[in-house]
């Protein structure tokens, strides 16, 4: 039966690369750099600078928890079908045991189990070097291998159970990308420290914490040994081979619970919510009620929430090769903001092509092109406007000199203002072919012709906010009245390019309605 | 969970979405229904009867379909020439004209000069074989598709020259184009409500009204991507009615449909027809048209075949033997002498 099982995972593994080129390319380049992260943890087992052994333990400890904790967080967040789902071998009547211990020893076949056997054996390895070590250190790599595997395997069951519901799982990505615009404050200080003497001893600390967790006990266990404390190594390997028995129990309940669950046919209704929702809320005028339909797509549909979800982290990004290079971070706090609102501009300029052929709509009621520029537009102007009063402040407290103010105000609305306006022309004129509705965000369309509207649009606006920018620049280094002619200039810009761009938009829609659609039934 | 409690309680739903729909579009009929209709729109059934009573026993055979009316057609002489069949739509006035439409795509020419000219009151039905051009030439009169050469007229306006008024007075139900279904039932009806330029107060109360007469209480606050093909068909017609239009235009509207449904859906364009109404509405079902449709447009290689009311089109054959020998003179099977040769 074991065999059974282990073969239907070969086949799986087999039909994963019956793919197209490119998506063959990109599993490449991820095994690449799955291999690549590998090499790195194994180095650092090896690396003969902290080969002293107290600093080798902490290296080793705390990299291998880590190594640990992606196998068990990483099976939640990516939430890929699981072609193993407990709940799929329900009808053909098996014994939970048989499941469970199939499925188990399936896991083992993954390129991140593999990965993670190497790499246990590599500690193995670098640790079986010390006298009296090797039968600890064998011992160790196993339960790591174990612990992994069999944690990754309940982890991703587990997500699969909880997170049943369409709701719960977009829920949780966006938690997801939250907690790792928290953590990047941490990553950046860990980085920028590095060189600090007191960071061994913090490390030290961390190792020890880490190496009393269930996480890094397997690990710890061949420090200890190496240390000449015996009884402690093989205390770390029971307290080890503990949780994996508690993993086991988890993992054959979990599996009982499955079973007994169907998959429930109605899995991906989806409960609308009673009333109508943003429509209730907005102006009852057409471009209103398009307002309110963008609005609820925005919280419906992935693609859009995956745009949304995009630009804080993009802003965020930018700032980090400055910070690298050693630009002092308030002055780049002056930068996400304008950043961000460049981007909530630009989020626009192919909002046609994301309805695809439900503009049909739009074309049979022969919506008026400036109620339809208009209403798309409402929203990113509302949430651009919301963005800027809440974080121009922000920002220019985190620089700490309020002279920049009315610059910062005068750059962000060009961008914001002019992006609406110019995405409203080039939405109508350049569209390109986008995802359908309810495909994946990350899926590329299936005719991808010149998408030159992204870069026109994208340079448009940046031309948009020259004025403002060179005058907050004059403003930066002279000081003086810069700073107002700056906001005057950029609200100006901003406010004549939106107009211009909904007229334009405007009489482009009502004369190309049909070609428009015509344009999106193609793709 | 099921998801159509209507199979239980079938023979009342249907009662009832009739009672509703009557009442529908009595309401409709009375806020936007053009002054030479009106006289026919009367709240109580018993009118609607008198009309059908009033009308030419033709008349009755095309609109019960039963077993003895089928039995008194092929009764008729068989020799009946076309002109003989009376019909009973001819002094109506005409609410749509399309006259030498083509469109191109490429080199292929899907519609290729079409002429049609339904008149008010009736359910006109275009028939034809897969890729004759049926949806093409909705989409033109629809004023969704932009035609190389012809007009289309909706109550005497040109849809491509008065596009604001002539798609007001029509309600489309397109094939195979994405509705916006990231919204609930409920609310794509508002929105489709909103855009065609109603009042809210308006558009909230038809919106209840279609959902209880399309039989979509259960569905109204779940998204339409999750709606069954036949529900998603019944909330897109529903869209289609709610600024009461005084034509339909339906492609293919009973595309997986489920055959309650399809009752349900038949019962109210019928009272919408003898309200005043009218609908044009393809498919490929003959069998549907032939009980359905008061008129019919056989349409195959972009052009019309023939067209006039069921009676005279079929003629002394059934629908289906007429449109099968039709569309054969057009294309001339092949003989295919192999197929009969098996392989050993």
């Amino acid at each position: 039966m074991v065999a059974l099982f282990l073969r239907l995972r070969l086949t799986q593994l087999a039909h994963a690369l019956r793919r197209r080129p490119e998506q063959l390319f990109g599993l490449a380049l991820l095994l690449g750099l799955g291999i690549a992260l590998t090499g790195y943890v194994i180095e650092s087992f090896f690396d003969p600078n902290v080969f002293p052994a107290r600093d080798a333990a902490a290296a080793g400890v705390i990299v291998g928890s880590l190594v640990t904790l992606g196998f068990f967080v990483v099976p939640v967040v990516a939430s890929s079908d699981d072609v193993a789902d407990p709940r799929v071998f329900g009808p053909l009547g098996l014994e939970p045991l048989v499941v469970a211990r199939g499925l188990a020893l399936s896991a083992l076949l993954s390129v991140p189990s593999v990965l993670l056997i190497v790499t246990a054996g590599a500690y193995f390895v670098a640790w079986s070097q010390h006298p009296g070590v090797g039968l600890v250190a064998f011992l160790a790599a196993v339960l790591i291998v174990v612990t992994g595997v069999l944690g990754a395997r309940l982890m991703r069951s587990f997500a699969a159970l909880v997170f049943s519901t369409r709701r719960l799982r977009e829920l949780a990505g966006i938690l997801g990308v939250f907690a790792l615009l928290a953590c990047l404050p941490f990553v950046l200080a860990l980085v920028l420290g590095m060189r600090e003497a007191s960071i061994v001893e913090r490390l030290g600390g961390a190792a020890a914490g880490l190496g009393a967790s269930p996480l890094g006990q397997a690990w710890a266990a061949p420090t200890l040994a190496a240390e000449g404390d015996m009884g402690g190594a093989w205390l770390k390997l029971a307290l080890a081979a503990l949780f994996v028995a508690a993993l086991w129990l988890l993992w054959h309940a979990l599996v009982i619970v499955m079973l007994r669950s169907r998959v429930s046919a109605d899995l991906s209704a989806e409960w609308g919510g009673r009333g109508l929702g943003w429509f209730d809320l907005l102006p009852r005028s057409e471009a209103g009620v398009i307002a309110a339909r963008s609005l609820t797509y925005w919280a419906r549909d992935g693609r859009y929430k995956l745009a949304l979800a995009v630009i804080p982290v993009v802003s965020l990004i930018v700032v980090i090769p400055f910070l690298v290079v050693g630009v002092w971070w308030q002055n780049l706090a002056l930068v996400p903001l304008p950043v961000a609102c460049l981007f909530l501009g630009w989020l626009l300029h192919n909002d046609l092509a994301y309805d695809s052929s439900a503009l049909w709509l739009h074309v049979a009621s022969n919506v008026s092109g400036w109620a339809d520029r208009v209403g798309r537009a409402l929203p990113v102007l509302g949430l651009g406007v919301i963005v800027i009063a809440v974080l121009a402040p922000i920002s220019v407290l985190l620089y700490g000199d309020w002279t920049v103010f009315p610059s910062m105000l005068g750059v962000c609305l060009a961008l914001l203002l002019g992006g609406v306006g110019v995405s409203s022309v080039t939405s109508v004129r350049m569209p390109y072919a986008a995802v359908r509705p309810g495909g994946s965000p990350f899926a590329q369309p299936q005719s991808s012709g010149s998408a030159a509207g992204q870069a026109v649009s994208f340079f448009l606006i940046v031309l948009c906010a020259l004025p403002a920018l060179g005058l907050a620049a004059l403003e930066l280094a002279e000081g003086g009245n810069w700073g107002m002619l700056s906001l005057a200039a950029g609200a100006g810009v901003g406010l004549l390019v939106l107009v211009l761009g909904f007229a334009i938009g405007a009489r482009t829609f009502s004369r190309q309605a049909p070609e428009l659609l015509a344009f999106t039934l193609r793709n | 969970m099921t998801q159509d409690p209507a199979a239980e309680t079938t023979p009342f739903s249907i009662e009832q979405a009739l009672t509703r729909f009557d009442q529908l579009i009595d309401r409709l009929g009375t806020t936007q229904r053009p002054a030479e209709a009106t006289p026919e729109v009367e709240p109580d059934e018993s009118n609607v009867d008198e009309v059908e009573a009033g009308a030419p026993d033709a008349m009755d055979e095309v609109v019960e379909p039963d077993v003895e009316a089928a039995e008194a057609t092929s009764a008729v002489p068989a020799a009946a020439p076309k002109a003989s069949v009376p019909d009973p739509y001819a002094d109506a006035p005409v609410v749509l004209e399309v006259s030498g439409l083509v469109k191109r795509f490429g080199s292929t020419v899907a519609v290729d000069g079409v002429d049609l000219e339904v008149r008010a009151g009736q359910i006109f039905g275009i028939v034809g074989p897969n890729g004759a051009g049926k949806t093409t030439t909705l989409s033109i009169v629809t004023g969704v598709l932009r035609p190389d050469q012809g007009n289309v007229l909706v109550g005497g306006r040109d849809v491509w020259v008065e596009p604001a008024a002539a798609k007001r007075d029509m309600g489309i139900l397109p094939d195979r184009l994405l509705l916006f279904d990231r919204l609930t039932g409920r609310q794509l009806l508002y929105y489709s409500g909103m855009l065609r330029g109603l009042d809210r107060a308006t558009v909230l109360s038809r919106t209840e009204e279609l959902i209880r007469a399309f039989d979509l209480e259960d569905a109204q606050d779940r998204l339409v991507t999750d709606y069954s093909a036949g529900m998603t068909r019944k909330v897109a017609l529903a869209a289609a009615l709610i600024h009461s239009p005084r034509l339909l235009i339906l492609d293919e509207p009973f595309e997986s449909v489920d055959a309650v449904s399809v009752a349900t859906v038949l019962g109210i364009l019928r009272r919408y027809a003898d309200a005043g109404g009218t609908v044009v509405l393809s498919s490929h079902s003959m069998d549907l048209v032939e009980s359905v449709c008061d008129s019919i447009a056989v349409v195959a290689e972009g052009r019309v075949l023939t067209s006039g009311t069921t009676a005279s089109v079929r003629g002394d054959a059934t629908l289906e033997e007429r449109f099968v020998r039709l569309i054969g003179e057009l294309q001339p099977g092949e003989d295919m002498e192999w197929l009969r040769s098996f392989s050993v």
